[in-house]
């Protein structure tokens, strides 16, 4: 009971302060920043498409083409690969290729579609670049205050990195859900928008959901939760903030896939398992590695790196100097 | 009262102190002293488990960790959140809640509302110490740690905070370091001088006079 109402007291405590600094509002208005741009994309995505296909039309119209039957015989797409790695796609129906690429970016603009859409496009580049930095903020600035000395007297050390590990992961619980309830709104109004300007049901295509939202909900915030240890953990270890950012941006954007058990690797498998990709973000393609063991692996390194973290913590000078 | 047995601190191969023992009487004003080095600070890290040590200390016959609530430091480099408010910084770094009203009648007794209200990085050194004051004094606590904490004072603050102290010391036990022997010598009760990895306490240091630069020359130089 003690326990529980120690962490709580410093669970309010950590939030407070990631409100008065403008942390949480911080990270709160970049993700949205990012969702509602996806958003805007999509749309001049399905505009780009739509003045494709009036272009083609007017081509197959030029040229006297039955128009009616080109949209319903088959594209046929045939990809070729490039001398320099690149792909080559050779389109033997043009019309209907473009009518396709409407119906695909009008459908995944659709309600049903949105927060699959924003999910899909901030899980696997921008949460784990933002909630390492956030986790290692968290973590951190306590170090750099020098504020820990007079926390760490009130307070037992692992009550009060409980707390602020348990605050990472409500604040960021709290962001995901606000950003998909706002982004919610905004895509209706950019579907709405674009319903004027393109004669929306003139275009049909069966996008079949192929994963439930509930489940990229969760396997969003298990990539949160996974990064954003990584980063709390790496501030605990380090006590300081630049030096884990600096070597998790240079992993995150320069280092390749170190091989099948690297987490980037797990989560794109986990990734491809529960997303479709038809939006603005290709998720890279995996190498194979079972899925209950892409679950299972994170999840022990989220364990391991917490133990070490606490462990390594409870033999540290809590007299911090000071250091960002 | 607290007490302290077989205390011994080590950082590697380097001993700081060993085996020491001394108790600390409630409500007395102690007074550690110790040539740069010799261990005044890791004593109170120690105190304060802000280090791993061997030994044993007990608060009125409790571990640290059940008397927490009631332990407060002063730390000569004021450790505060720069980029928020003194009234924030007095929100966030008080171990127990403290009501509004009362939290301005303490701080202004201290510093103005303006300058309360002003980010902690506009702050010169003085105004931070008088924050950490400020802290101190809403703290309320049974045992006080001072590290160095009259650094940067002045004349008029300093003597505020001597009276303070003492009238403090009627219902808390103070441990205080520094090298302001000036400041503590008129309102110390115990003398404890670290030398040479150990601690000796001068129980008749009141009776000799009190004066504390006459004990550095005799106990350290």
């Amino acid at each position: 009971m003690k326990l529980i109402k120690s962490i709580l007291n410093n669970i309010g405590k950590e939030f407070k302060y990631l409100v008065y600094s403008y942390a949480l509002l911080l990270i709160f208005t970049a993700v949205l920043a990012l969702s509602v741009w996806n958003l805007y994309l999509q749309m001049k995505q399905a505009e780009n498409n739509y003045q494709e296909y009036l272009h083609s039309r007017a081509e197959y119209e030029k040229q006297g083409m039955d128009i009616e039957k080109a949209l319903h015989a088959p594209s046929d797409v045939q990809k070729q690969e490039n001398g320099n790695g690149s792909e080559i796609e050779f389109v033997d129906n043009v019309l209907k290729y473009d009518y396709d690429n409407v119906s695909k970016a009008l459908t995944i603009m659709r309600a049903n579609r949105i927060l699959t859409q924003t999910l899909e496009w901030l899980s696997f580049f921008f949460f784990p670049l933002i909630f390492t930095i956030y986790g290692l903020y968290v973590a951190t600035y306590d170090f750099k205050y020098k504020t820990y000395r007079i926390k760490a007297v009130q307070t037992a050390w692992y009550h009060l990195l409980l707390a602020k590990q348990l605050t990472v992961y409500l604040s960021i619980l709290a962001v995901v859900v606000v950003t998909l309830a706002l982004s919610y709104p905004v895509g209706l109004f950019f579907y709405r928008r674009i319903s004027g300007n393109i004669p929306i049901h003139d275009f049909h295509l069966n996008v079949p959901m192929e994963h439930h939202v509930l489940w990229q909900f969760l396997l969003s915030l298990f990539i949160c939760f996974l990064f954003s240890t990584l980063g709390f953990c790496a501030g605990v270890v380090f006590q300081r903030f630049s030096a884990p950012a600096i070597l998790f941006v240079v992993y995150h954007f320069l280092i390749p896939f170190l091989g099948k058990y690297d987490l980037r690797n797990m989560v794109a498998v986990l990734g491809h398992k529960v997303f479709s990709f038809y939006g603005n973000f290709q998720l890279v393609k995996p190498v194979a590695v079972p899925v209950p063991l892409a679950i299972v692996l994170p999840i022990v390194f989220v364990i391991v790196c917490t133990l070490a973290a606490y462990g390594i913590a409870m033999k540290q000078s809590k007299y911090v100097k000071g250091h960002f | 009262m607290i007490t302290v047995k077989h205390l011994t601190k080590s950082y590697g191969n380097h001993v700081v102190f060993k085996d020491v023992h001394f108790e600390i009487p409630n409500g007395k004003i102690a007074f550690v002293m110790g040539e740069n080095g010799a261990g005044k600070t890791t004593l109170l890290k120690c105190l304060l488990n802000l280090e791993s040590y061997r030994g044993e200390i007990r608060y009125d016959g409790k571990p640290l960790q059940d008397v927490r609530r009631d332990v407060h430091i002063l730390y000569d480099d004021v450790p505060l959140y720069l980029n928020l408010s003194g009234y924030k910084n007095i929100e966030l770094l008080l171990a127990r809640p403290v009501k509004t009203e009362q939290i301005k009648e303490t701080a202004h007794a201290f510093l103005p509302d303006e300058v309360l209200k002003a980010k902690v990085k506009t702050y010169s050194y003085g105004q931070k110490k008088k924050l950490g004051l400020i802290l101190a004094v809403l703290s309320k606590p049974k045992y006080l740690f001072l590290d160095e904490a009259s650094n940067g004072l002045d004349y008029d603050t300093m003597e505020d905070f001597r009276k303070t102290l003492l009238n403090w010391a009627k219902q808390m036990t103070i441990i205080a370091t520094g090298h302001q022997f000036e400041f503590y010598a008129p309102i110390i009760d115990e003398l404890f001088i670290l030398k040479e990895k150990s601690l000796i306490h001068l129980k008749r240091f009141k009776e000799e006079g009190g004066d504390l630069i006459e004990a550095y020359k005799k106990y350290i130089k």
